[in-house]
């Protein structure tokens, strides 16, 4: 069996090209999922009961749906509906849609962890509701949800490779797109992955940076 | 300062406060004492509305507690320190005693600094300002707490066992602390254990057993000379045998 990895090189723009996607791909889920995972959580701390159920629903159907049917439906159901959109577009909005169940479960969470103590002490001290909610609740709920966050961020990074099934070429889709020009099938999958891994590792490390800026460890 | 009419509390068929009523005078350092589940706390955290009441009043300066925007009124006058501290983990000492003054008070950033620096100044932790609570030992947050509640200037000071949760070599500075205050004049509900605090300090004592107020006089007769049954066995459980403790700020020894 003969390896052709000389062949390789010539590649590589086009992967750097497809990681690029599969980052802004992540990038636009994630803020997504992030803007419609708050309000999940929100509804599901809700005092109404009919916005609890709603926030529910929505979390369960989305989490024990496929990611894959979830990519499917918005690009080739939704045309049906009347609503037409490129594959990386309605690709992004199904991650995002995806990740936002599982961010709304990660904020209520973070939520939970909230001192009660440290509540008490902002009512005591007179806060109001909004002061309360933007200077106690949510820092000390984003502290407390934040490795869940970033493992989230992976994962949705990983999904966005699914993406490549409605013919989008992120790293993934474009690893198929060489492989069955060049039939350098196990070279460029190996390649590929390699740039998976060094794209999570240069995440996983900007979060963490990010982490230690945002909570510094001594305020624990 | 503090009038309370046959105020009650209950949790479903539970009830944890019965009629009870208390006038507190301006300046009045009062302890309330009694059993786990006497009602003690929730008596302390009804007086800025922690908790809510089912019948009676609650006037504070003048204040009705069942009317909500006169509760925000009420709460700026009534400063409060809990057992756990509950400082704002992620805010260093100098931001959680700046803050409320900052949002509430609208304080400048400058005089709201001035009054925090004064006020750990005054607990001894003016070197504290750019610590983050969990580098403080318990006794200097309760410390933070208290200066963070003093920066509102209230006109009561309530204290949910303040000292219940230090290790025994810490009580003392922070009873130090509440006792200065008393000095100065701040009008103080002290829910305790310490008996030292209580006889030495408090100008007057609250026995509470069962949801009420089951004795209430000066700390001498009522320490001292306790004539309800209930009163009697409770401070000798609690082991209340040295008449008059040589060394009040560690207060009352276990038994």
């Amino acid at each position: 069996m003969a390896f052709h990895w000389t062949a390789i090189p010539r590649f590589i723009p086009q992967l750097l090209a497809g990681a690029q996607l599969t980052l802004l791909i992540t990038l636009a889920a994630m803020a997504l999922g992030i803007a419609i995972g708050a309000a999940m959580a929100a509804g599901r701390v809700s005092r109404f009961r009919v916005l609890r159920l709603l926030a529910g629903l929505y979390v369960e159907f989305i989490r024990n749906t496929p990611a894959l049917l979830q990519i499917f439906i918005l690009f080739f159901g939704m045309p049906s509906l009347g609503l037409r959109m490129s594959a990386v577009t309605a690709g992004s909005i199904a991650l995002g849609l995806n990740a936002s169940a599982y961010l709304a479960e990660i904020f209520r969470a973070g939520l939970n962890g909230v001192p009660a103590g440290s509540r008490e002490a902002a009512i005591a001290l007179s806060f109001s509701r909004l002061h309360m909610l933007a200077y106690v609740t949510t820092p000390l709920a984003m502290r407390a949800a934040w490795p869940a966050f970033c493992n989230l961020v992976i994962s949705i990074l990983l999904a966005s490779s699914l993406l490549s099934a409605i013919s989008v070429y992120e790293l993934t889709g474009i690893t198929n797109d060489i492989s069955t020009k060049t039939f350098l099938t196990f070279e460029v999958y190996s390649i590929a992955a390699l740039f998976y891994v060094a794209l999570n590792i240069a995440v996983s490390l900007l979060l963490a940076l990010t982490g230690r800026l945002l909570f510094p460890p001594q305020s624990r | 300062m503090i009038e309370v009419k046959g105020v009650s509390k209950s949790y479903g068929a539970h009830e944890v406060l019965r009629q009870v009523s208390l006038e507190v005078e301006p300046g009045q350092v009062v302890a309330i004492i009694g059993p786990s589940g006497s009602g003690k706390s929730t008596f302390l955290r009804m007086l800025n509305g922690l908790e809510g009441f089912n019948g009676g009043s609650i006037r504070i300066d003048g204040h009705d507690l069942s009317v909500p925007r006169e509760l925000q009124q009420v709460r700026r006058q009534v400063g409060m320190v809990f057992q756990q501290f509950n400082l704002f983990p992620h805010l260093t000492v100098g931001r959680n005693v700046t803050i409320a003054q900052r949002l509430v008070l609208k304080e400048s950033k400058a005089a709201a600094e001035k009054r925090a620096r004064r006020l750990l100044d005054r607990v001894e932790l003016s070197e504290k300002w750019g610590s983050y609570p969990s580098q403080l030992s318990g006794g200097q947050q309760q410390r933070v707490a208290i200066a963070r509640a003093l920066a509102m200037e209230p006109k009561v000071m309530l204290f949910d066992e303040a000292t219940s949760a230090l290790d025994p070599e810490l009580v003392g500075e922070v009873l130090d602390v509440m006792r200065s205050l008393a000095s100065e004049g701040m009008t103080m509900l002290v829910v305790t254990h310490e008996m030292g605090f209580a006889r030495n300090v408090a100008d007057r004592v609250l026995f509470m057993d069962g949801g009420r107020i089951v004795a209430d006089g000066p700390p001498g007769r009522l320490l001292d000379n306790p004539e309800d049954e209930r009163l009697i066995q409770f401070l000798r459980r609690i082991g209340n045998h040295e008449r008059s403790d040589p060394t009040p700020v560690s207060g009352a020894q276990p038994a």
